[in-house]
């Protein structure tokens, strides 16, 4: 599940400009490739999941459409 | 005074601005430490306007520190985004005015706040945003010294000076009202972790606006401590 949702992320960045995915570092490796082609479109915050969710936020308050992923037990 | 139908007022129409909004004196005090700030931020600092609120250039401004909006809504109310009218329904039934600034009501206002913590790392998230479309708009948030107990605060301080948010400026009003002071001062958790840091006069208006003037010559992201009489 988790490769079919980096796949599919990596082709909406690919398409629109507005997307943007936040990371947590789980699955950054499955982004690598997507950041070196869209840097400022693929943030990892590290292991901070409160900015997570308010990186995610911001950006939507700019206009950009983020994609904001991690492990569902990690934001318990 | 200047008559309250001009749609530009001035710094000595702000306290009778304020006095328009009764019914929550209990945060008289949080309410007054912020005023000098804001009034500087808008009259001289940030790069945005009434006819320009939609506008995708514009500087951004987070309060974060919601409790206490009489002088945010007195400032832009004498800076033309609200009707001077709204002032005395503050806190009504149906004001759009209420305890707690809400975006989705008030022309201007750009996060709804209140719940302590978020603006800073909001603010991380939309100088990222702004970035990553090439606009050089500053993001500039307001918080409270006691507000940087939460540790939301923290995961977004380390974070911004990684990234190179030279975009950000936190201006933290200190008004000794943590319960547990920070040794070394509030600044210190900031140059730690590589941000530019200065500490001025709250109450000064030069000093507040040269401090809040955009930096451009390093990446790092930029705290200005804006001290004023402690909280009683």
């Amino acid at each position: 599940m988790r490769e079919r949702f980096a796949a599919t992320a990596c082709e909406l960045l690919d398409q629109d400009r507005s997307v943007a995915v936040v990371l947590a570092d789980i699955s950054a490796s499955m982004f690598a490739e997507a950041a070196a082609r869209h840097p400022g479109r693929v943030v990892n915050v590290g292991i901070r999941e409160q900015l997570l969710v308010n990186v995610g936020a911001g950006l939507a308050l700019t206009g950009m459409r983020p994609v904001v992923h991690t492990f569902a037990v990690a934001v318990e | 005074m200047q008559t309250m139908t001009d749609k530009r007022l001035g710094y000595d129409d702000l306290r009778p601005l304020m006095a328009l909004q009764t019914g929550d004196e209990k945060h008289d005090a949080a309410s007054t430490s912020t005023l000098d700030v804001l009034w500087v931020l808008y009259d001289e600092v940030l790069d945005i306007a009434a006819e320009r609120v939609d506008d995708p250039a514009r500087d951004r401004f987070f309060l974060s520190k919601g409790h206490g909006p009489r002088p945010y809504y007195a400032v832009l109310a004498a800076k033309g985004f609200i009707p001077v009218d709204w002032l005395a329904t503050f806190g009504g039934f149906d004001s759009p005015l209420g305890y707690h600034p809400d975006r989705n009501l008030i022309p201007g206002v750009e996060v709804s706040s209140g719940s302590l913590g978020h603006g800073l790392p909001l603010a991380v998230g939309a100088a990222l945003g702004l970035r990553a479309q090439g606009m050089g708009a500053r993001v500039v948030v307001l918080v409270g010294d006691a507000e940087l107990d939460e540790g939301s605060n923290a995961e977004a301080i380390e974070f911004a000076a990684a990234a190179g948010l030279s975009a950000l400026t936190v201006v933290a009003v200190d008004n000794s009202s943590a319960t547990w002071e920070w040794r070394g001062g509030l600044e210190t958790r900031f140059e730690v972790a590589g941000w530019h840091a200065v500490r001025v006069d709250g109450r000064d208006h030069t000093a507040l606006a040269g401090a809040l003037a955009r930096h451009t010559e390093s990446e790092a992201p930029n705290l200005v401590v804006a001290e004023v009489e402690a909280a009683s």
